[in-house]
């Protein structure tokens, strides 16, 4: 038989060995009763084995308890996946669940896929059909690791959900400057195919996104205490807000005014789906006008450029002089 | 990343409560049912037969084998009849997924809030929060999510009114729905576009409308080439002139028709080369730079953005005279 066998099966000699004991037992008892561990040439060399058995035994969710005259226990129902019934639409929920983690970090999705294996316990066949079910749909949601490397992500999963504050090195793109920076971390948000951390920023005084990949370095601030959170997320902050959020509109910048553009019938539907949200529509016969708070009027002009001849500014007078100057400086720039 | 031997013995955990499920079961069957392949289960399977543990006396605890194909427990003295619960990990990765396929598909939002609590459950820890969030699609997409899912299924044609960036315009086409694939914040489908007669990928946002014909579609033999553009045209490069922070924005994101960029040009320029076979695809992404952005070569790319901010000024000069501005 190969090591791992021997491993594999000391493993399971002591949890089956644990599980159907009703009273704790001492590493002693373990060692007289467990064959394997009477190989052991030392006293020293089995206690280390032992602790390395219950460390592998924990990590695969194996709940071993053990008091302070090292006397072990697994408690029963502790250790049992309850009977959990799951409707067939909550099936195929868990299938479309470890798709898209699988997307996001390799431990993510070796964790998810073995979860599935869990609790697919006694409906497996609807598992499996589920699974199979799920494959008219794909998902990619980040663009390789999305700018953050598993460590980094890992660090930040962490301390967001623990709330441990964060010292970031960052590099502002607009600014060229790498500052370093305490960050409570509210959550992660994925957009365009990149990770961003939106969190308060000590520096700046106020809620900021950053960009994953503009992030040099990462650690937490003060030592981590795992039951130590650094601080609480406002009442009604709203992670949503702070993705996929138009430059334009983007709460960081204030003040803001209302400006009225006019969309031709071939891209004023897509308007109305995607930026309907931001303001309010007038239907003419063949367009759309859109009445809509703006906080940075330069990325807006640019935003409405992009629609080529299918949009025009209409107010305030000073966006649409802003309008023309751009499209004076492309047409001279092209001559 | 787990041990060899931690992930057998955690595939192990799981097969023992099957096997004592099932009694006897082809081998095959519980191979797909546990994900495992069939000399997987073999193996697991010839590891248990060694598994004895007194002090049940002499007699193997776990008394099991292969028999023609099929997989025999006879015994399992003690073992655990349930697979173990959830690890902290494994909590975790389901949480963020249920969290996300709550957000991404919103047919599963009401079963993803069931599913976390019930994950929560199997974990016997208390259920995770799960601050993570991707960006929002637009409202219709649910409408177009469910609509071709059910056309794919189904395999039916549908007519679908789409706005091509390529061509900056709306056209209408028949499409056989084959697939919808969620990429970096975007829905698409892949359909055979009867229009293109190959496949193709349609940005579900851009689609204005959507029917089905009535008709059904033979299943197409699956084409080698990658999915096309929506827009016919020849492949032809540009060189751009931009700020470098845009440059380097653009660069951070691993764009598929970015092919090069060049830092550290004089007045803190750098210099972008795209790939496309759509004029007016790079005519709006240079007139969405506001000025910023300048076509080097080649000659009819400048020109053709030349020509459409003229028009464009001549249309808001028109329109200030018209009232009067």
């Amino acid at each position: 038989m190969r090591v791992g066998s021997q491993r594999i099966e000391r493993l399971l000699n002591l949890l089956t060995f644990l599980l159907n004991s009703s009273v704790s037992k001492s590493a002693e008892e373990i060692r007289t009763s467990i064959p394997h561990y009477r190989a052991s040439e030392t006293q020293a060399a089995f206690k280390r084995t032992l602790g390395r058995d219950m460390q592998a035994l924990r990590e695969v969710g194996v709940p071993v308890e053990v008091d302070d005259g090292f006397n072990y226990r697994i408690e029963p129902k502790a250790y049992h996946l309850p009977l959990l019934n799951f409707t067939e639409e909550e099936l195929s929920g868990l299938a479309l669940a470890s798709r898209i983690v699988s997307n996001l970090a390799p431990s993510l999705q070796e964790a998810a896929e073995s979860a599935l294996r869990k609790l697919s316990f006694g409906s497996w066949e609807d598992m499996r059909r589920a699974e199979e079910n799920e494959t008219d749909l794909e998902f990619q949601l980040l663009y390789g690791r999305g700018g953050l490397k598993p460590e980094k992500l890992q660090v930040l999963m962490d301390a967001v959900l623990n709330r441990h504050t964060v010292k970031v090195r960052y590099w502002a793109r607009t600014s060229h400057q790498t500052t370093t920076r305490d960050v409570d971390p509210y959550g992660l948000v994925i957009h365009d195919g990149q990770w961003y951390l939106v969190g308060f920023c000590h520096l700046r005084g106020d809620v900021r996104t950053f960009k994953g990949i503009r992030i040099r370095s990462l650690s937490l601030s003060k030592p981590s205490q795992p039951n130590r959170s650094d601080f609480e997320i406002p009442q009604g902050f709203d992670l949503q807000a702070h993705v996929g959020v138009p430059r334009w509109s983007h709460p960081s910048f204030t003040p803001s005014f209302t400006a009225k553009v006019r969309f031709d019938k071939e891209v004023f539907w897509w308007v109305r789906e995607n930026w309907g949200i931001y303001g309010s529509i007038e239907e003419e016969a063949d367009a759309g006008i859109l009445s809509v708070e703006v906080r940075d009027p330069d990325a807006f002009v640019d935003a409405i450029l992009e629609f080529g001849r299918h949009a025009e500014v209409r107010e305030p007078k000073s966006l649409r002089n802003k309008a023309i100057s751009a499209l004076e400086r492309i047409v001279e720039a092209h001559r | 990343m787990r041990r060899q031997s931690d992930r057998s013995f955690s595939q192990t955990l799981n097969l023992l409560p099957y096997l004592l499920a099932k009694g006897e079961v082809r081998l095959s069957k519980a191979a797909a049912d546990l994900r495992l392949t069939g000399s997987e289960v073999k193996q697991l399977v010839r590891l248990l037969q060694f598994c004895g543990l007194p002090p049940y006396g002499g007699a193997d605890t776990f008394d099991c084998y292969v028999e023609r194909g099929s997989v025999r427990l006879l015994a399992a003295r003690g073992a655990p009849l349930r697979p173990a619960r959830l690890t902290s990990e494994e909590a975790l990765a389901l949480a963020v997924g249920t969290h996300l396929a709550g957000q991404l598909v919103p047919s599963v939002s009401n079963a993803a809030g069931r599913l976390r609590e019930k994950v929560a459950l199997a974990a016997a820890t208390q259920e995770v929060d799960v601050p993570l969030q991707v960006e929002r699609e637009p409202q219709a997409l649910a409408r177009w999510l469910s609509f071709f899912r059910s056309a794919i299924a189904n395999r039916s044609v549908a007519e679908i009114s789409y706005y091509s960036l390529s061509s900056a315009r709306l056209s209408e086409r028949q499409v056989e729905p084959r697939k919808l694939h969620y990429s970096k914040g975007h829905w698409y489908l892949l359909a055979y576009c009867r229009l293109r007669e190959q496949d193709c990928l349609f940005r579900l946002d851009r689609v204005r409308e959507a029917v089905l014909t009535g008709e059904s579609f033979l299943p197409r033999s699956k084409s080698m080439r990658e999915p096309a553009s929506t827009y016919e045209g020849d492949l032809f490069e540009a060189d751009i002139l931009l700020p470098e922070e845009e440059a380097r924005y653009l660069g951070e994101r691993e764009l598929p028709y970015l092919k090069s960029v060049e830092y550290g040009l004089a007045k803190g320029m750098a210099r972008i080369r795209v790939v496309s076979s759509s004029l007016p695809w790079i005519v709006s992404l240079v007139l969405k730079y506001g000025g910023r952005a300048v076509v080097e070569r080649p000659d009819h790319v400048r020109r053709a953005v030349a020509e459409a901010a003229q028009e464009m000024l001549e249309k808001y000069r028109q329109q200030n005279e018209d009232t009067g501005g």
